[in-house]
């Protein structure tokens, strides 16, 4: 087998994804007992157990894994940095490409094929603060900060748009007598990480230049 | 045959990665500090240190592996720091770890810092003789232990309050001297005058310590005084210090069987701490271990030469993190 991981890291439990030319073979988040709220605190923490329960049931070794697509955030903060650096050490140890990939265009990618709309995606921080994306097929936007103070001139260039993300209802408050369209998505679809894969292959990159979480300290870079 | 150790250090804000042999032979060391990160804060910022690992961390592992001029097929196992120390520190060193063992086919194993800390006196040379009293003192710990032999341990005495370390760099702060406060304290206290009468909190009872009050007799001082002569007030700090941990090594020495003291954690870098240890052991008949000033601080050679103890004895902890790690556990 030629095998693609995707790590889904921002949400509250991580989900391994593996698939074979866009086809998922496995996903954690099918197994209610890897997955359960309450379940086990080590897989929070650890996403080893995953990974090994996924290949052990479709029957693949490690080494078959030859692409891994990481979710870099924004979400949680520690569990973006564990997802990364257990990709980052897989892509390292096999020597393999590993493709980073944000939370927000993840949401978008989804929303976008559903609605056929441009998508504003706004994903919660410290303060007030949030992330919000806008994604037209492609990442348009990304902002970091108190959404008052931007949102309106990041829609301007567009007209109807959807909103996703665990923070869209802020996102539908600021535009008042508008509206708006809940998209009703609020986290990664840890699928499209196989899925989509041939949207993220470009990204392919090697030690020394992994991927490092996604923080609003890098927000330029991505505007 | 695969006979060498990989070290993993991620537990505060070193980056740390070591090939060591099963007899304590460092063929590397990389550490990768993040000292200056952290200067601005005056300590360590937990986010800041996590962010930093992920960055620095497989660099490091590559360094190691292509100083010592070996391959992962040359590896037995993975030896990494599970705890204790800062959650989102240890997760980055855990995870790269774990990664790295399945990618390489190779067992990780995790690893108690502090008992990575007792060990460092042992790297290069087998120097301690035991049964051994230890001073662990550094900027996450303080405490006592006796090690009957080299996995045999049980704690003493620990802090109540702040670790050595932290009041090193609390009164750094508050003299204006930067960071880290050991080695700038003990420097100004050099030129200084030990003429201000701090306290020695529990000096003449049990192995417990306690810094939380010198620290707060420093801050009263300098709000209370004009002009303080930075020096005098260093000498002064650093004179109160050594009184107590001295006075405390001499209880334990003197209350069991004793072959050796060792000084271990990033305080055993204190010019003071060696001067006097020293002269505690020569009046009380007990040889002083001292690691390298390079064992002294945070370092993957250490948990790499733990690592070896574990596999000797079959003891396989899991690498997931535990934030609070007794010393009597593996």
């Amino acid at each position: 087998m030629s095998l693609t991981l995707g790590i889904s890291t921002s949400s509250s439990q991580f989900r391994i994804v593996l698939g074979e030319k866009g086809k998922v073979l496995f996903n954690s988040g099918d197994n209610p007992s890897l997955n359960a709220p309450d379940g086990p605190v080590e897989l929070i923490k650890d996403i080893s157990p995953l990974l090994t329960n996924g290949l052990e049931s479709i029957g693949a070794g490690i080494k078959e894994i030859k692409k891994i697509i990481v979710d870099i955030g924004p979400g949680g903060t520690s569990s973006v940095r564990t997802g990364v650096a257990f990709a980052n050490g897989l892509s390292y140890s096999l020597a393999i490409p590993v493709c980073p990939v944000s939370s927000m265009e993840l949401i978008g990618i989804e929303c976008w094929e559903k609605f056929g709309l441009p998508v504003v995606i706004a994903v919660k921080s410290v303060r007030g603060n949030a992330y919000v994306g806008l994604y037209n097929g492609r990442m348009a936007g990304l902002k970091y900060g108190l959404p008052e103070q931007f949102i309106h001139e990041m829609v301007a260039p567009v007209g109807e748009f959807v909103v996703a993300g665990a923070f869209r209802n802020k996102v539908i408050e600021l535009f008042p007598g508008r509206e708006i369209r809940d998209s009703g998505i609020q986290s990664v679809n840890a699928r499209l990480l196989v899925e989509r894969e041939g949207l993220f292959e470009k990204r392919a990159t090697f030690y020394p230049n992994l991927p490092v979480p996604l923080t609003e300290q890098m927000i330029p870079a991505f505007d | 045959m695969a006979e060498l150790v990989l070290g993993i250090e991620t537990s505060c804000d070193d980056t740390a990665a070591a090939i060591v042999d099963p007899e304590g032979n460092v063929l590397s060391s990389v550490t990768a500090s993040q000292a200056l990160l952290h200067a601005k804060f005056g300590g360590v910022f937990p986010e800041v240190a996590a962010r930093a690992h992920i960055n620095k961390i497989i660099p490091a592992v590559e360094e190691a592996l292509s100083v010592a001029k070996v391959s992962p097929e040359d590896i037995r196992a993975i030896g990494v720091t599970r705890g204790p120390g800062l959650i989102g520190s240890l997760l980055v060193g855990l995870n790269t770890a774990t990664s790295l063992g399945l990618g390489w086919g190779k067992p990780v194993i995790g690893i108690n810092h502090l008992r990575g800390h007792l060990r460092s006196a042992d790297l290069e040379s087998k120097k301690v003789k035991y049964p051994a009293v230890i001073l662990l003192v550094s900027g996450g710990h303080t405490f006592l232990a006796y090690m009957e032999d080299a996995v045999n341990i049980s704690l003493l005495g620990t802090t109540r309050d702040d670790s050595v370390g932290e009041a090193y760099d609390k009164a750094a702060r508050m003299l204006g001297l930067g960071y880290p406060g050991g080695p700038v304290v003990d420097k100004a206290a050099m030129a200084g005058k030990p003429s201000i009468p701090f306290p020695r909190p529990l000096l003449n009872s049990g192995l417990e310590f306690s810094f939380s009050g010198l620290k707060s007799a420093v801050a009263r001082y300098l709000s209370a005084t004009e002009s303080p002569v930075v020096e005098d007030v260093s000498a002064s700090f650093v004179e109160a210090v050594m009184e107590i941990l001295i006075k405390k090594c001499q209880r334990a020495i003197t209350g069991r069987p004793c072959a050796s003291l060792v000084v271990v954690g990033g305080v055993a870098a204190s010019p003071q701490l060696r001067a006097e240890a020293s002269r505690l052991c020569e009046e009380v008949g007990v040889e002083l271990c001292l690691p390298p000033l390079r064992w002294s601080t945070d370092n993957a050679a250490m948990i790499a030469l733990a690592t070896w103890d574990y596999l000797n004895l079959g003891v396989s902890p899991q690498p997931v993190p535990q934030v609070r790690l007794p010393i009597s556990e593996f």
